[in-house]
C-alpha cells in the first residue's frame, strides 16, 4: 500500500467516494433522512426570506445558506436512489436553469409582465423591495421600472450578444483553422501572426477600442466580443486539423485520389469540428462575463435598453439603501454564468471522453 | 538558448508593428470624417479644422502612420483633445495606482494559493480539498465585478472595516494608502487565487507521487517541509508562467476594479476617453497597454529557459 501506485489508487477511491457518497438506504432513518433534509431545507429557506424580519442581515443570510446547503444535500441523496449513482444535482439544476432562462428570453414579448419601458411611478412603487406581490416579485427601480422584467430583457439582450459572439467567432475561427492547419507554410505564418495580434491586446482593452470606434450599438458588441474569440476557436481547429490529417481515413481518401477540397471539407472538417464546438457554451459565458463588464462600465448595451451590468452599475450608487437592486441582477447574472459552465463542462467530457483528450 | 531567446525576440518584433498599425487604425476606421466623428455634427467648422490639422488627416496615410509611430518611439503619443495635456503625462499620473493594484493582487493569490493549493494536494479527496475546490470554481464563475460589489457590500458598507471608495497616494503614508488599496487589490486578487490554487493542486498532487516525496515521508520528515521545502520548488512552473502572464493581464483588468472603487487608475484614463472620444489618449494608452503586455509575456516565456532545466535542455 506504500508505493506510490497505492498511494494513487488510494486518492483515486478518495476521489470516488467523496464524489457519490449517499448513505445507505436501510433502515428507517436511512429512508426518512433525505426527504426530511429538504422539508428542513425549504422551512430555512423560507425563515429567512419572510420569518425573521427583524434579525439582522447576516443571520438571515446564515440561516439561508445552510438551508440552501440541507435542501441540496438532500436533493442530491434523493436523485442518487432515484436515478443512480451517476446523478449529479448541479448538472440538473444548471440545465433546468439555463432552460428557464433561454424560454424567457426568447418568449419575453409574450409573457404576462410588462414591457421594459413601461414605469409605475406612483409614490409607493419607487424603488420597491423584492416580495409575494405580482408584478413586483423582485421589486422596483427608484424610477418604477419593475426589476423582473428588466432582469428578463436583460436576459434577451445578454443571451443574444453571447450566442451571436460565440456564432460568428465559431464560423471564422473554423475556417481560418482549418486553413492554417490544412495548407500550412504561408497561409499558416499569416493567420498565427494574426491571431497573435489579437492575442496582443488585453482583451478588455481591445473591446473598448472596438467600442471607442464603432460606438456602443449591441451589433458592435456581439462583433467585437466575437473578434476576441475568434483566436481560440482558430487555434483549436488548426490543432485539430493538424492532428486527423495525419489520420489513415484522410489518407486513404487522398490515395483513393479525392480532390482537395473534398478533402479538407468533407473528411476533415467533420471530424474535426465537434472537439472544437464543445467549448461553445463555455465561451458564451465568457462573452455573458465580458458584455457585464462593458455595460457596468458604461459602455456597453446603450443605456435605456435593460442590460445586467448596466442594471448593476445603476443599482450600486444606491447599494446602501436599495441593496436589491444590485442584487438581483447579480444573482441572476451569477448563476447563468455558472451554469453555463457547469452544462460547457458536462458537453465538453461528453464530447471530448474524459479529462485526458488530445485537445486542450 | 541564446538562439532560442534571439528568435523570440524577433518574433516580437513583426506582432508589434502588427499591433502598433491595429491602434494607429483606430482613427481611419471611423465611419465618415473623423474629426467630424470625433467632435460631432454641430460642431464648428473652426473646431473641426484645428482636430484635423491636430490629426494630421490631409496628409496620406503612410506618411502620417510612420510621423505617429516615430513619434511614440520616442514617447511623444500626443496630446489629449480634451485636456490638450500630453499623453505619456496623463498616463505616467495614473500608472502608479495601476500597478501597485496589479502587484498587490498577486501577492495576495499567491500568498493565499500556496498554502490552499498544497494542503488540498496533500489530502486530495478530502473536505478541505474539496471545500477548496467549490470555492475556487464559484470565484471563478463570478464575474470580477460582481465579486468586488460583493466585498463592498459586506465588508465596507455592512461591517465598514474598509474604506468604500478613494485613493491615499503612497505620499500620504503607508497605512492610509494600504488601507485604500487593500479591497480593490481583494477583489482583483481573490479571482486570481482560485486559479493558482487549482493550478498548483494538480501540479502538486502529481509532485506527491514521486519517489524523493516518499523517501522524505519515510524519514519522518514533517508534512509542513515536504510540502513546503521539497515538493513546492518542482510544482511550481506553471504557477510561475501563469503568474507572470497575469501580471501583464492584471494592468488591463483593473479597469473595472477602478471603475468600482472609484480609483484613478490607466483603465480610468481609457474609459473616460471613450465617450469624449479623445483618441490620441485611447491610441496612445491602448499601444503602451499592449506593448506592456507583448514584453512581459516575452519576458515570463524567455524567463522560463532558466527557471525550468528540462525546457533549457531543448525540445520545448
Amino acid at each position: 500500500m506504500a508505493t506510490p501506485e497505492g498511494q494513487l489508487l488510494d486518492a483515486a477511491s478518495v476521489q470516488v467516494a467523496a464524489t457519490n457518497t449517499a448513505p445507505a438506504a436501510t433502515g428507517l432513518r436511512g429512508r426518512l433522512l433525505p426527504p426530511a433534509l429538504v422539508v428542513i431545507g425549504i422551512l430555512a429557506l423560507v425563515v429567512a426570506g419572510w420569518g425573521l424580519r427583524s434579525a439582522s442581515a447576516g443571520i438571515r443570510i446564515l440561516v439561508a445558506v445552510v438551508g440552501g446547503a440541507l435542501l441540496w444535500r438532500g436533493l442530491q441523496v434523493l436523485g442518487i436512489r432515484r436515478y443512480g449513482p451517476t446523478f449529479r444535482l448541479g448538472l440538473v439544476a444548471a440545465s433546468a436553469w439555463l432552460a428557464l432562462v433561454m424560454f424567457l428570453a426568447v418568449f419575453a414579448d409574450l409573457l404576462p409582465i410588462e414591457h421594459w419601458t413601461k414605469a409605475d411611478i406612483s409614490r409607493e412603487a419607487l424603488g420597491l423591495r423584492p416580495g409575494l406581490r405580482w408584478p413586483e416579485v423582485l421589486g422596483r427601480t427608484t424610477n418604477g421600472y419593475s426589476e423582473l422584467s428588466h432582469v428578463i430583457y436583460g436576459a434577451r439582450t445578454s443571451l443574444t450578444i453571447g450566442v451571436v459572439a460565440v456564432a460568428v467567432g465559431v464560423l471564422v475561427g473554423i475556417v481560418a483553422g482549418l486553413f492554417a492547419g490544412w495548407y500550412g507554410r504561408v497561409i499558416d505564418g499569416s493567420i498565427t501572426i494574426a491571431t497573435n495580434t489579437i492575442l496582443a491586446f488585453p482583451p478588455l482593452i481591445l473591446i473598448l477600442a472596438i467600442v471607442a470606434v464603432y460606438g456602443n450599438t449591441v451589433r458592435t458588441l456581439a462583433l467585437g466580443l466575437a473578434v476576441l474569440s475568434i483566436p481560440t476557436y482558430t487555434r483549436l481547429m488548426r490543432a485539430q486539423t493538424l492532428a486527423i490529417r495525419q489520420r489513415e481515413y484522410v489518407q486513404a481518401a487522398d490515395a483513393m485520389g479525392a480532390s482537395n477540397s473534398r478533402l479538407m471539407w468533407r473528411e476533415v472538417l467533420p471530424n474535426a469540428v465537434l472537439p472544437v464546438l464543445s467549448y461553445s457554451f463555455i465561451v458564451v459565458a465568457v462573452v455573458i462575463v465580458a458584455e457585464g463588464s462593458l455595460s457596468y462600465l458604461g459602455v456597453g448595451v446603450p443605456s435605456p435598453q435593460p442590460s445586467w451590468g448596466g442594471m448593476i452599475a445603476a443599482g450600486q450608487r444606491q447599494m446602501k439603501i436599495n441593496p436589491h437592486l444590485v442584487f438581483v441582477p447579480a444573482t441572476v447574472m451569477f448563476l447563468t454564468v455558472l451554469s453555463l459552465n457547469r452544462f460547457g463542462e458536462w458537453v465538453r467530457k461528453r464530447v471530448l471522453g474524459g479529462d485526458r483528450s488530445e485537445i486542450r | 538558448m541564446a538562439r532560442s531567446i534571439g528568435l523570440k525576440l524577433l518574433l516580437l518584433i513583426p506582432v508589434i508593428f502588427l499591433v502598433s498599425v491595429a491602434t494607429f487604425m483606430m482613427t481611419e476606421l471611423l465611419p465618415g470624417d473623423p474629426a467630424v466623428a470625433i467632435l460631432g455634427e454641430n460642431a464648428t467648422p473652426e473646431r473641426i479644422a484645428v482636430v484635423r490639422e491636430q490629426l494630421g488627416l490631409d496628409r496620406p496615410l503612410v506618411e502620417r502612420y510612420v510621423d505617429w509611430a516615430g513619434d511614440a518611439l520616442q514617447g511623444d503619443f500626443g496630446r489629449s483633445i480634451v485636456s490638450n495635456q500630453p499623453v505619456l503625462e496623463s498616463f505616467k499620473e495614473r500608472l502608479p495606482v495601476t500597478l501597485q493594484l496589479a502587484v498587490m493582487a498577486q501577492v495576495i493569490a499567491l500568498l493565499l494559493a500556496i498554502p490552499f493549493g498544497a494542503w488540498s494536494a496533500w489530502r486530495a479527496g478530502g473536505r478541505f480539498d474539496r471545500g477548496t475546490t467549490t470555492f475556487s470554481f464559484a470565484i471563478v464563475g463570478l464575474p470580477p465585478f460582481l465579486l468586488g460589489i460583493l466585498l463592498v457590500y459586506v465588508l465596507a458598507l455592512q461591517w465598514q472595516v474598509f474604506p468604500v471608495t478613494g485613493w491615499e497616494p503612497f505620499s500620504d503614508g503607508l497605512g492610509a494608502n494600504l488601507e485604500h488599496a487593500f479591497l480593490p487589490a481583494l477583489t482583483l486578487g481573490l479571482a486570481e487565487f482560485a486559479i493558482y490554487t487549482q493550478l498548483l493542486r494538480g501540479d502538486m498532487a502529481v509532485t506527491l507521487q514521486e519517489d524523493f516525496v516518499l523517501s522524505a515521508r519515510a524519514r519522518g520528515l514533517s508534512s509542513r517541509h515536504i510540502l513546503l521545502r521539497e515538493a513546492l520548488r518542482p510544482s511550481s512552473f506553471s504557477l510561475i508562467t501563469l503568474a507572470g502572464v497575469n501580471l501583464g493581464r492584471l494592468i488591463g483588468g483593473t479597469i473595472i476594479v477602478e471603475k468600482l472603487f472609484g480609483l484613478g487608475g490607466v483603465g480610468t484614463l481609457v474609459t473616460q476617453a471613450i465617450p469624449q472620444k479623445d483618441f490620441p489618449v485611447l491610441q496612445g494608452s491602448v499601444l503602451i497597454l499592449a506593448v506592456a503586455y507583448l514584453l512581459i509575456n516575452t519576458a515570463v516565456d524567455v524567463g522560463y529557459n532558466f527557471i525550468d532545466p528540462r525546457v533549457r535542455r531543448g525540445n520545448a
